[in-house]
């Protein structure tokens, strides 16, 4: 006969369910607690039947704890189709905290391991983290083949910080590994990568093998143990969870573990930066249950969301502790992956109906499985990791070059050197842009097309090099008398110089300073490269807010 | 309907073989999740070909016992799949909507569109569904106004047990209408509505309603008034009730009860043994206002005084979410029934010589005792009580026993009767009275096949 | 007629600013006739290189801003704070033209078999006599004028009389620049219509560029008309008419509705929406003229709109504090009290202003801001709508109405026979898309804020507000397709 003890360990939660149904088939509440509970079960949505939430799983295993009931696959397969998000969890008012369904499935599925009900799939990912480190079968030494030189990374000795790439994103959402490594040395963080890193395990919790999870955690604190440096930064939610909440009964205390979001909200708040998107996008954030509901962890995405210029953030109406599950996890990703699709369009729809462009996560397995069910007419609608898009706006630190060699005079060294300091200027221009400073000592000279000096700057990929003389090809001209230049080198800031300049386009004097451009191409083109945005911020075009 | 509609997994059918109440019946065969009406109607055409017992059932959210099966055999057709909204109209101030809907669902979407419902569900309004309460004659939020959930139906669409679709109220042209809905309940013929509302489930299956709609309120007020006894509470009680100022009138029986949901207030107010909460929803600021001091005056005429709003506040911002924390009492027995305004005070007193006999107390166990004032001039009667000691289950049923015996002596007459209350009822029932329920199964469902069982109509 | 000397007079003041010489019809024929010849010398340059021209033409402008904005608050009466604005979108247009020349490029044909042989080019119509309007001394008057000559058509231009100097002022510095092809374009000084009948009888004219009113705009038309009756020629049997085609392009009056929802900041909608109805003293054909108000937040919002009304100032133009300079005339003043009074005889409530200042002349007039409650029922039939309503008001005078939906919204802001624009302040992304849809206006602003120099905005209107109707960019209309079948490549051994 077979024993469920575990679930035995938990019967007081399943006696004092009222089965009053909010988990299972709640409606989008009204409370002014806000609330924001709207058909919870996201296994519920998709598969319809009670079976699937909540309600309907406590009422099964009363049925277990009683021995009246016959085990087969049908069984077997319901046992692994709970995402274990934890919605209902937080819908339930029953108790404090709510009836945790999650931690009674999981108690299931040791029991059922322990009396051997092994399914074939989840004996090849056990055998997979004992031999490869990692769940997807893929070969141990081929873990961080995806980063060029990934032996320079090892040196935790001397890091700050250890990064924990995890599995996911070594052997599958490499994309975000990589943005996160680069955002990160972007930055300058010292941080390290631990050469045996392995896995976290959380599969194997989920799945129900308990000893072999206990194991494996006792092994990876170890191993963490060992290394100087205690600050261990987590790009996935889920390992993030594993260590933070699985672990803690093995857990030592002085092992810090931060999600990646978490740690940069912190440094931003010394080390602000910018970040600005090409074209204005709706952006809304999925709170991964992991991140979430498990962690608490609600915040820092979003503080980080909001530092993104030229953006609109837009909440979803099922947000924070309230978030619908992606469809990814308790295993389901690899146990039911028609299931996890099918309930990511559910999720992917709340974002279409609030006509969001890109929604953003900070999971691997969000990510994956949100992009793996977008509707085929979406219109460009995109879901990233919050790595990747803070990788790819990033204002990046803009070098400069100059050489001074044929320069005439004196005031337009001097010009170059100052504009020299800031090359940030120049951002929104395409690299290859090049556009010419040229200086007349009046204004009848420049109707005469008589230089007194000149130089171009020309747009790279790394920064600006300035470089004497005009262009062979530039995109246009920006005339300027030498009275403006010798006011515009005195100001003492960025934004005075752009006040200035301004000034002297929109209010020019033959005698005082003026500033004029000519275009050497299509309108057209010249916005496309960029230079729309660079005469805005340039003060050329007229502020609305002064216009009137 | 497709393969992933139906269903007859063991692990399915035990998720549907209960409510939210300790009741037990028989597990169905097969459950199945129909979406449409048009799928209703096949099922039930085959269900009769084929004699094959039905029951609809909506969220199971009930504390009857009525959506469990009571034979073998029964094809359960979940109707929660079908919870659209189908119109509004704002001509006639109406909403049709599909059976399944909860009305936790059906409020949020129709106040956006700037409208509310005259009753508004049953405490258990999240997952609870429209189609289940107008089965039931739930009584619940804004009943003091309103009525009960069936009070506000305009129109029913039911399937009877031929698979024939009934369209009820004004809806009883043939063909091509221009109106789909129903807006007028009574009007050409007898109103066929009324015979199933409230059948449990019993003649038809239905499939749709037609609710009707006010607009949100301009202007809303909130009081609590405490009383020293059960006597005069009643009685402002039941003159605010007669003059019908409130939304919703609430009635906490006792000062256990007061302890279980507002403690703070006897914690202030030392000698309040019983409360009686009002919210008032007006078109306007002022008339809100008006109504306020009309029950101000009714109370202190009576011996009360206002102690504030966090009751009535916290009762109406936390709709539906109010029933569950009490679930950390223990289980909850219940004993929802109506009876006249004046004989609370009597039926209190019975209660709280039950709760000596059977030591409920020192039993561990703990009860509240609530009343809802209900349009037009009558109140629901709550006695709930609640056992976490499992081991103690014989007390409970004794004394639940006892307590509905007297309830239902006492001039109550139950509400959403299932097995919670059929026994009780179908040994008082008069011969005449009950021989036209029968006779009205016969007709409406000649094979028996429609929720068998319930009421022992054949 | 004998040529007259006009005095232009400072609309705040009085004073005689200067004194100019009036044209004659004899002086415009030859005008035209002068242009006519030269418009070849336009030709002569092709489109980008004409652009270059305005563009550093635009310089100037920039470098004469202080005189020219003088000159246009004491001969136009707008505000210094304004001016600027004025001066602006002309030069901005003007420095990146070449942006017009996305509705002129080639464009090739490809037929069902998958040939190029065929493609739409673009050319200049002809000569082209334009009439400005009073209140934008400047910004109009040239633009017709770089429209044309950024197309390579000759143009004349007649500002309008009370206020023609900053244009002349213009004209001047394009001489002086020595501007290549300024031969082909010359302004006219002409009080009252004679002018417009000269143009409009004339056949070197092919285009007819116009901003008035509707009525005046019908009556042009009725003017046309009738010259074309008398240039009948009955002698084959069959009335022929000898008078060619003139194309028409009529910008007239604008009855803006602003929809304001229930679901926006209102402090912040109505600090922009006063700018939108006040600006100039509302003489904008632009200006939002009929408030419609979602009745949740209508009396918030009165409140709020009433607050900023009571900020703006009014006085001596020159000052940079005042946001309402003089009325350009009388006849404005008249029809701001005509406008009241009709409203009033509605029980129309007045929220603030409906208060003159009457210097007893024809300058150092002023209408206070005034705002007019017209209730939604007094709308449905237009013929019985007050008349602040069905016309333009174009002083500052504006009307608010209290919408029950945003259903009602837009079915009042499309009963007008106007429709030039429609701006709505709104959050609701889905109701956005139904506003784009159901609007009766040619271009519709959301979210967005007033008096915008964005070099994208349009002129054109549906209804009354514009024939041919449509969202307008200047350089479009005046040049025409022309459709080229070349199958020479194929064709060409066959041939020779």
């Amino acid at each position: 006969m077979v024993k469920f003890s575990e679930v035995e360990k938990h019967s007081d939660l399943i006696q004092i369910c009222g089965k009053c149904g909010d988990c299972a088939t709640s409606g989008t509440q009204l409370s002014t607690a806000k609330r924001h509970v709207s058909e919870p079960c996201p296994v519920k949505n998709v598969l319809g039947f009670e079976a699937y939430d909540a309600r309907g799983r406590i009422l099964i295993l009363k049925r277990i704890l009683e021995n009246n009931f016959k085990i087969d696959d049908g069984f077997l397969n319901w046992a692994y189709t709970c995402t274990e998000c934890g919605s209902c969890r937080e819908t339930c008012l029953a108790i404090e905290g709510g009836i945790d369904t999650p931690l009674l499935m999981d108690a299931l599925r040791q029991d059922l391991v322990k009396n051997n009900y092994r399914l074939k799939k989840h004996e090849l990912i056990l055998e997979s983290i004992r031999k490869h480190h990692n769940p997807y079968n893929e070969p141990l030494k081929e873990r961080f083949a995806f980063l060029d030189a990934a032996k320079n990374y090892f040196d935790v000795k001397n890091a700050d910080y250890i990064l924990y790439i995890g599995c996911t994103e070594s052997y599958r959402q490499q994309n975000i590994a990589l943005a996160t490594i680069e955002l990160l040395e972007h930055l300058g963080i010292n941080f390290a990568i631990l050469e045996e890193e392995n896995c976290c395990g959380s599969i194997l919790r989920r799945y129900g093998y308990e000893e072999e999870f206990k194991e494996l955690a006792k092994s990876n604190l170890t191993y963490l143990n060992k290394q100087t440096t205690k600050k261990i930064i987590f790009p996935c939610a889920g390992c993030l969870r594993t260590f933070k909440l699985d672990y803690q009964d093995y857990n030592s205390t002085d092992l810090q573990f931060f999600h990646l979001t978490e740690f940069l909200e912190e440094f931003f708040k010394t080390h602000p930066y910018n970040f600005k998107l090409q074209n204005h996008k709706k952006i809304g954030y999925h709170d991964p249950c992991h991140l979430g509901r498990h962690v608490g962890v609600y915040e820092a995405p979003r503080t980080l969301l909001k530092l993104l210029e030229n953006s609109t953030f837009i909440e979803l109406d099922a947000l924070r502790n309230y978030s619908h599950c992606c469809g990814a996890g308790g295993g389901v990703k690899s146990s039911n992956p028609d299931l996890a699709v099918e309930i990511a369009k559910n999720r992917n729809a709340e974002a279409l109906q609030k006509a969001i462009d890109i929604l953003v996560s900070a999971c691997p397995f969000c990510e994956r499985n949100l992009a793996d069910g977008i509707p085929e007419n979406a219109n460009g609608f995109m879901v990233v990791d919050i790595a990747e898009i803070l990788n790819k706006t990033i204002q990046k630190e803009l070098s400069t070059e100059i050489s001074h060699l044929g320069v005439k005079s004196e005031i337009c060294k001097q010009y170059m050197k100052f504009l020299g300091q800031y090359p940030e200027i120049f951002s929104d221009l395409i690299p290859g842009s090049d556009m010419d400073f040229a200086i007349y000592d009046s204004f009848d000279d420049f109707e005469e097309e008589k230089t007194m000096d000149a130089f171009h700057v020309l747009r790279k990929e790394e920064g600006v090099e300035i470089i004497p003389g005009k262009a062979d090809d530039a995109d246009l001209e920006l005339a300027l008398s030498k009275e403006a230049i010798a006011k515009l080198i005195q100001t003492k800031s960025k934004e005075d110089y752009a006040t200035r300049f301004g000034d002297f386009y929109n209010d020019p004097s033959f005698e005082e300073g003026w500033i004029d451009f000519l275009l050497h191409k299509r309108t057209k083109t010249l916005i496309d490269m960029g230079y729309g945005k660079f005469a805005e911020a340039a003060g050329i075009l007229e502020d609305e807010e002064d216009a009137l | 309907m497709g393969k992933e509609n139906v269903s007859s997994e063991q692990f399915v059918l035990i998720s549907y073989s209960e409510d939210a109440s300790p009741f037990e019946g028989k597990e169905p065969q097969v459950v199945v999740r129909p979406h449409s009406t048009e799928e209703v109607s096949e099922l039930l055409e085959f269900a009769s070909k084929n004699r094959i017992p039905v029951i609809g059932v909506g969220a199971r959210s009930s504390i009857n016992g009525a959506p469990i099966p009571r034979v073998d055999n029964v094809m359960m057709i979940d109707l929660t799949g079908m919870k659209d909204i189908l119109s509004i109209d704002e001509d006639v101030m109406t909403v049709t909507v599909q059976a399944g809907i909860t009305w936790s669902g059906l409020i949020h979407q129709l106040k956006e569109r700037g409208y509310k419902l005259g009753f508004r569900g049953p405490y258990g309004g999240n997952a609870g569904t429209v189609g289940g309460s107008i089965s039931a004659n739930s009584i619940g939020c804004g009943a003091s106004a309103h009525g009960g959930a069936c009070d506000g139906v305009v129109g029913i669409e039911v399937v009877l047990s031929s698979g024939e679709i009934l369209r009820t109220g004004s809806n009883w042209k043939n063909g091509s209408n221009k109106r789909k809905e129903s807006f007028a309940r009574y009007c050409t013929f007898n109103d066929l509505s009324g015979m199933f509302l409230g059948d449990h489930g019993t003649l038809g299956i239905k499939t749709a309603a037609t609710l009707k709609i006010y607009p949100l309120p301009k202007g809303e007020a909130f009081s609590d008034f405490g009383f020293s006894n059960i006597e005069q509470a009643t009685k402002a009680f039941h003159e605010i009730q007669q003059s019908h100022l409130a939304e919703e009138l609430v009635m906490l029986g006792d000062a256990n009860s007061i302890d279980l949901l507002a403690s703070t207030y006897r914690s202030t107010f030392k000698n309040i043994n019983c409360i009686v909460a009002v919210v008032i929803e007006e078109a306007d600021e002022i008339l809100a206002q008006r109504r306020k001091e009309l029950c101000e005056k009714i109370v202190r005429k009576h011996g009360g005084k206002s102690i504030g709003m966090f009751l009535s506040k916290a009762h109406w911002f936390n709709m539906f979410n109010l029933v569950q924390s009490l679930f950390e009492e223990g289980f909850w027995y219940n004993t929802c029934h109506l009876r006249p305004i004046s004989s609370l005070p009597q039926l209190i007193e019975t209660f709280h010589s039950i709760a000596t006999k059977y030591e409920l107390k020192e039993n561990g166990f703990n009860w509240i005792i609530s009343a809802l004032g209900v349009d037009h001039c009558f109140t629901s009667g709550w006695i709930t009580i609640y056992m976490k000691d499992h081991t103690k289950k014989d007390v409970m049923i004794e004394a639940w026993d006892e307590l509905r015996e007297a309830e239902i002596e006492l001039e109550g007459v139950p509400y959403w009767t299932g097995q919670l209350w059929e026994p009780y009822v179908l040994e008082r029932v008069d011969p005449t009275f009950y021989k036209v329920l029968k006779q009205l199964k016969t007709i409406l469902d000649p094979f028996n096949i429609i929720n068998p069982m319930t009421f022992k109509l054949k | 007629m004998s040529s007259q000397e006009l005095e232009i007079k400072n609309k705040y003041t009085g004073e005689i600013i200067d004194r100019i010489p009036a044209d004659t019809p004899e002086t415009i024929q030859a005008k035209i006739k002068r242009i006519h010849r030269n418009q070849e010398k336009l030709r002569e340059m092709d489109f980008v290189e004409r652009a270059q021209i305005l563009s550093k033409f635009a310089t100037r402008l920039r470098f004469k801003k202080k005189q020219l904005k003088e000159l246009i608050v004491a001969e136009g009466g707008l505000p210094i704070k304004y001016s600027e604005w004025e001066i602006a979108i002309v030069s901005n247009g003007f420095k990146f033209c070449e942006w017009y020349y996305q509705f002129m490029e080639d464009k090739e044909l490809t037929s069902i078999e998958g040939e190029k042989f065929a493609k739409i080019v673009y050319l200049p119509e002809g000569l082209a006599a334009c009439v400005a309007p009073r209140n934008t001394p400047l910004s109009l008057p040239l633009y017709q004028l770089g429209a044309n000559y950024l197309v390579g058509n000759a143009a004349i231009v007649k500002p309008s009389t009370a206020c023609p100097l900053t244009m002349i002022e213009a004209y001047s510095m394009m001489e002086e620049a020595e501007t290549p092809g300024i031969d082909a374009l010359d302004i006219a000084i002409a009080p009252g219509r004679w002018a417009v009948d000269e143009f409009i009888k004339n056949d070197l004219i092919k285009v007819f560029l116009s901003i008035s009113s509707s009525h005046t705009a019908k009556d042009i038309l009725v003017s046309y008309a009738r010259m074309l009756k008398k240039s009948v020629d009955k002698s084959m049997g069959v009335p022929m008419y000898t008078l060619p085609f003139k194309k028409f392009v009529f910008e007239c009056a604008g009855n803006d509705a602003g929809i304001i929802m229930d679901d926006v900041n209102l402090e912040q909608v109505a600090k922009w929406n006063v700018d939108a109805s006040y600006t100039n003293s509302g003489q904008q054909c632009f200006s939002m003229k009929r408030i419609i108000v979602h009745r949740d937040v209508y009396d918030e919002y009165i409140e709020c709109v009433i607050r900023e009304m009571e900020k703006l100032k009014y006085g001596d133009p020159m000052d940079p504090d005042v946001d309402i300079g003089p009325l350009g005339s009388r006849k404005i003043l008249m029809m701001m009290e005509v406008m009241v009074a009709d409203a009033k005889k509605y029980d129309a409530k007045i929220y603030t202003g409906a208060e003159k200042i009457d210097t007893g002349k024809d300058y150092g007039l002023f209408y206070k801001p005034t705002l007019v409650e017209i209730k939604p029922e007094l709308c449905e039939d237009l013929s019985k709508a007050p008349f602040l309503w069905r016309e333009e008001a174009f002083g500052p005078v504006r009307s608010v109405t209290k919408a029950d939906s945003f259903e009602d919204a837009i079915r009042l802001a499309n009963a007008s026979n106007y429709g030039m624009r429609a701006v709505v302040y709104t959050s609701n992304l889905e109701r956005i898309e139904i506003f784009k849809k159901k609007l009766e206006a040619a271009n519709i602003y959301i979210n967005a804020r007033p008096m915008l120099t964005d070099i994208t905005v349009a002129l054109g209107g549906i209804k009354d507000s514009a024939y041919p109707p449509g969202a307008k960019y200047y350089p479009q209309e005046l040049v025409y397709q022309k459709y080229i079948m070349d199958q020479t490549a194929k064709n060409l051994d066959k041939i020779k």
